[in-house]
C-alpha cells in the first residue's frame, strides 16, 4: 500500500477569527497521518494558531529551517525518522534548543513516555484528544 | 463410533495451504487498501465540509481553565456532538493505521512466499508484528475498556 500521503492543504481556512491582527503562533505539526495533521490543524487554526506540517522527522528538521515555530506537536511511530529522533534531533540544533514539543500519540506506555522525556519532550497525550485538552496544553507550552 | 481419521499433514498439503492462505491473503489485503484509501478521502472531506461551518459552530470551546485564544461562547449542545466527531475521527485514523500494519504483513508475507522463503521463522515474524501494535487496544483484543482506558491523558515533563 502507498505511504499515506493524501495531499494536505497547508493553510485550511480558520474555523475563527478572533480579531487578532497580531503575528499568530506557528505551531509544526509531525504525523505520518494526514488525515489526523488535518484533524489538529482543523483544531489549531480554530483558535487563531498558523500551522506547518510534516510526514515524519526528517520532513519536519527540514521545515524548521531556522523558522520561528512556537511549539511542535509530534506523533512518536512514524517511517524514516520517529517522534523520538526527531526531539532529540531538533533539541540538538542551537536554535531550537528550548522549542517545546508535545508528543501526541496512541502510545500510553510508561517507558514511552520516560523515553520521550528523556529526550527532551515537554508533554505527552495520547490520542485520541479532545480539542479544548490539546489547545490547553498547546497554550501551556507555546513560546510567545 | 468411527472417527474421520485426521489427514496427515505432508509437505504437499502444508504447500497447498500456505498457498491457499496467500490467495486468501491478497484478495483481503486488496480490499484493506481500498477501504484506507476510502476512509482517508471520507475523513479528508469532512474536514473540508466542516471548516466550512467555521463561522458558525466552536469545536474548540469545553470548559477548560483558561479559554484558549479565538475561542467563542458556543452553545454545549453544538460543542459535544462536534467533540463526539473529533475523537471519532481519530478512532477512524487508528482503524486505518491498524488496518494498513494488517496490510503490510499480508504483502510481506506474498513476498516471502513468492521469493522461496520456506524456512520463515514464525516467531521472528510474530515478534515484528507485535512490536508494531502499540495501541493498547492491539493487545487486548479489541476491548472497548482497553480502548478508553488512557483517552484524553496528558502528562506533563
Amino acid at each position: 500500500m502507498a505511504p499515506r500521503t493524501l495531499p494536505v492543504p497547508q493553510m485550511m481556512k480558520p474555523l475563527f477569527f478572533n480579531g487578532n491582527t497580531t503575528m499568530a503562533q506557528t505551531i509544526l505539526i509531525v504525523d505520518d497521518s494526514a488525515s489526523l495533521r488535518q484533524v489538529v490543524a482543523l483544531a489549531l487554526q480554530g483558535a487563531g494558531y498558523e500551522v506547518l506540517q510534516a510526514g515524519d522527522g526528517q520532513a519536519a528538521l527540514a521545515l524548521l529551517d531556522g523558522r520561528k515555530i512556537g511549539m511542535a506537536i509530534c506523533d512518536v511511530n512514524m517511517p524514516r525518522m520517529n517522534g523520538i529522533e526527531f526531539v532529540r534531533a531538533a533539541k540538538a540544533l542551537p536554535s531550537y534548543r528550548f522549542l517545546p514539543i508535545l508528543m501526541l500519540t496512541t502510545e500510553s506506555q510508561e517507558a514511552k513516555k520516560e523515553e520521550g522525556k528523556a529526550a527532551g519532550a515537554k508533554a505527552w497525550m495520547v490520542k485520541p484528544f479532545a480539542p479544548a485538552s490539546l489547545l490547553n496544553a498547546v497554550s501551556k507550552l507555546c513560546l510567545p | 463410533m468411527s472417527r474421520t481419521p485426521t489427514p496427515e499433514l505432508t509437505l504437499e498439503r502444508a504447500q497447498a495451504l500456505v498457498g491457499l492462505f496467500d490467495q486468501v491473503l491478497l484478495v483481503w489485503a486488496r480490499h484493506l487498501a481500498a477501504a484506507c484509501q476510502q476512509s482517508e478521502v471520507a475523513v479528508a472531506d469532512m474536514l473540508a465540509a466542516f471548516a466550512q461551518l467555521g463561522s458558525h459552530v466552536d469545536p474548540t470551546r469545553t470548559p477548560v481553565p483558561t479559554p484558549p485564544r479565538g475561542a467563542n461562547d458556543s452553545n454545549p449542545s453544538v460543542t459535544d456532538p462536534v467533540e463526539r466527531m473529533y475523537k471519532g475521527l481519530q478512532y477512524q485514523d487508528r482503524i486505518t493505521q491498524m488496518m494498513t500494519l494488517m496490510h503490510d504483513d499480508m504483502v510481506r508475507f506474498h513476498h516471502a512466499v513468492h521469493c522461496g522463503q520456506a524456512d520463515l521463522d514464525v516467531n521472528a515474524w510474530l515478534n515484528r508484528l507485535q512490536a508494531q501494535y502499540v495501541m493498547v487496544e492491539q493487545h487486548h483484543h479489541g476491548s472497548p475498556h482497553a480502548a478508553g482506558a488512557a483517552d484524553d491523558e496528558t502528562t506533563f515533563f
